[in-house]
């Protein structure tokens, strides 16, 4: 027991950054001794490495307007200029929003956004601010009017610094999910790979990945107009709750379907198939966990996916669908091996 | 947690003190609890090192000193505050429930299952007091087995044995959960 207490120390010594080079060595000893010492190690390096704790405090949004009241006292009494423009401004309150729209978008990769600058309509970037997410990272956004985007991986949104000044313009790559602050004098337009949407307090989910073929943008609630970004097009189209709208650029088409709730699952933490294709799966993979995945020639493509996971691993996810679909894989650090499945001795 | 301490210093950045606040306040709250068991004193305690901080950021240097700074401001009001009201008074009167929370990042953890975790969140939630203080300060706050010591006001060795002891009981939790078999075990949220 005595002993075993000894490793312990040395493991939360090396975990810590704070062991002696004399107790780096005797882990190693330790750690080389048996083939259980490693897993051990290993497991207790990834609670260490990959876990966070999180604090938390309930009533944190009552102790922060405290304390901001208490800051700009203080501001006063001293006569420093502190900012009196935005005192009460605390998360937006959805309940007041005259209308919620969800917009889901996905655009082919024929479509240029950068084609069309004679649009009065474009946005001119005075000084660009850019969000950007690699691979495996969602993230929020506050914008300057109020407004909160949840910003899916691989994605990026562009706006300038005179955004909520003059215009609420801002232009979107990859996927994101708007809750518009309520403004009428100033639309809110998010302009994605040839389409503009336009939304007045409304939140919307917008889709363009460039990998992906169609556009879509399905509304929850409130209104939202499409429009063709270029200017001989005056044609626009008005969604009605529930609606799903698509736009195929292969052939051109519009079609208008019903809206599915699981499509906007994402930004809870939830990864949605609907009759998903085999390379549309994987790729949805890789973005979504930041992984490389490279799939054996041999297996069948073919495949359609339907499913739903809730904050599952990477594995897990892998595990479930390699069982209808039948195949092997292997997860080595950042990289996936998707091979066909081999034949049991057993079966 | 350090660009936003420079952005107030520099910029009388409201926003980023805005951040800092939602982001250090827990923090400062657990840790006040933690020297004075009692809930509302620890809340007072915290917004006000913040406060203090904000109105005397012109003064504020940032730099490798000032990295526990906040951690340091607190256990100094902690002080004060026992010195001027004595510690009797709180013993006992709150039955501490701490407001921490473990997850895992992204979800991707090689060696780990859904249910793995789960056990070790259980375990680190069920950590007597002081070790939980330990392993988080040296794990999240990335502070010296020395620094610790003198944040909670014991020996580095005592830091030592309650990081070991931290460490020993997740991976307790680990091998009990693997011999009772999976679907024996209950997990409570």
């Amino acid at each position: 027991m005595e002993e075993n207490n000894h490793y312990y120390k040395l493991i939360s010594a090396f975990l810590s950054k704070q062991a002696s080079e004399g107790q780096i060595s005797d882990l190693r000893e330790w750690l080389s001794a048996s083939e259980g010492n490693r897993l051990e190690f290993e497991e207790l390096k990834e609670v260490w490495q990959k876990s966070r704790i999180k604090y938390q405090a309930e009533n944190i949004d009552s102790l922060y307007s405290k304390v901001e009241k208490e800051m700009l006292g203080a501001g006063k009494g001293q006569g420093k200029t502190v900012e009196h423009s935005r005192p009460k401004r605390r998360y937006i309150h959805i309940t007041k929003w005259a209308a919620a729209a969800v917009i889901i978008i996905g655009i082919l990769s024929v479509f240029q956004f950068y084609d069309q600058k004679a649009n009065q309509e474009h946005l001119t970037l005075e000084q660009e601010i850019i969000r950007e997410n690699p691979a495996g990272r969602k993230t929020t956004v506050r914008l300057s009017d109020g407004t909160i985007v949840w910003l899916n991986s691989e994605s990026k949104l562009y706006y300038n610094t005179m955004f909520g000044k003059k215009d609420r313009h801002v232009q979107l790559e990859g996927e994101a999910f708007f809750e518009v602050a309520k403004n009428e004098k100033l639309p809110f337009k998010v302009f994605s790979r040839g389409q503009v949407i336009e939304a007045l307090g409304t939140a919307f989910n917008v889709r363009g990945f460039s990998y992906e073929s169609q556009l879509k943008v399905a509304l929850v609630e409130g209104t939202v107009k499409i429009q063709e970004e270029k200017e001989t097009s005056q044609r626009s189209i008005i969604l009605e709750p529930g609606d799903e709208f698509e736009k195929h650029f292969v052939s051109g088409k519009i079609s208008l379907g019903k809206l599915n709730q699981g499509e906007l699952s994402w930004k809870d933490g939830n990864i949605y198939f609907k009759s998903a294709s085999m390379p549309e799966v994987f790729r949805t993979l890789e973005r979504w966990y930041g992984v490389e995945i490279s799939i054996d020639d041999s297996i069948d493509q073919s495949w359609n996916y339907t499913g739903e996971f809730s904050k599952e691993t990477l594995e897990n996810v892998l595990r479930s669908i390699s069982y209808s679909k039948k195949f092997d894989f292997e997860i080595v650090e950042k990289k996936v091996i998707v091979k066909p499945k081999k034949k049991k001795l057993y079966d | 947690m350090k660009r936003l301490v420079e952005q107030i210093v520099q910029n009388d950045d409201q926003e980023a003190f805005r951040s800092l606040f939602y982001e250090l306040a827990p923090k400062l709250i657990n840790y006040a609890r933690y020297l004075i068991k009692n809930k509302q004193v620890a809340e007072e305690i915290a917004c006000d090192v913040l406060v203090k901080f904000w109105n005397n950021r012109k003064k504020f240097k940032p730099g490798p000193g000032s990295k526990n700074y906040f951690y340091i401001a607190t256990k100094n009001a902690a002080s004060n505050f026992l010195r001027d009201h004595g510690k009797m008074e709180f013993v006992g009167l709150e039955n501490f429930t701490p407001e921490v929370e473990m997850f895992f990042e992204n979800g991707e953890t090689k060696l780990l299952d859904e249910e793995l975790k789960q056990v070790i969140k259980k375990a680190v939630y069920e950590l007597p007091e002081k070790c939980r203080m330990v392993f988080q300060m040296v794990k999240e706050e990335c502070m010296t087995y020395a620094e610790v010591a003198q944040l909670m006001d014991i020996s580095t060795k005592t830091v030592e044995n309650q990081l070991a002891k931290a460490i020993k009981r997740i991976r307790m939790a680990i091998d009990d959960y693997r011999s009772l078999g999976n679907s024996r075990m209950k997990i409570v949220n």
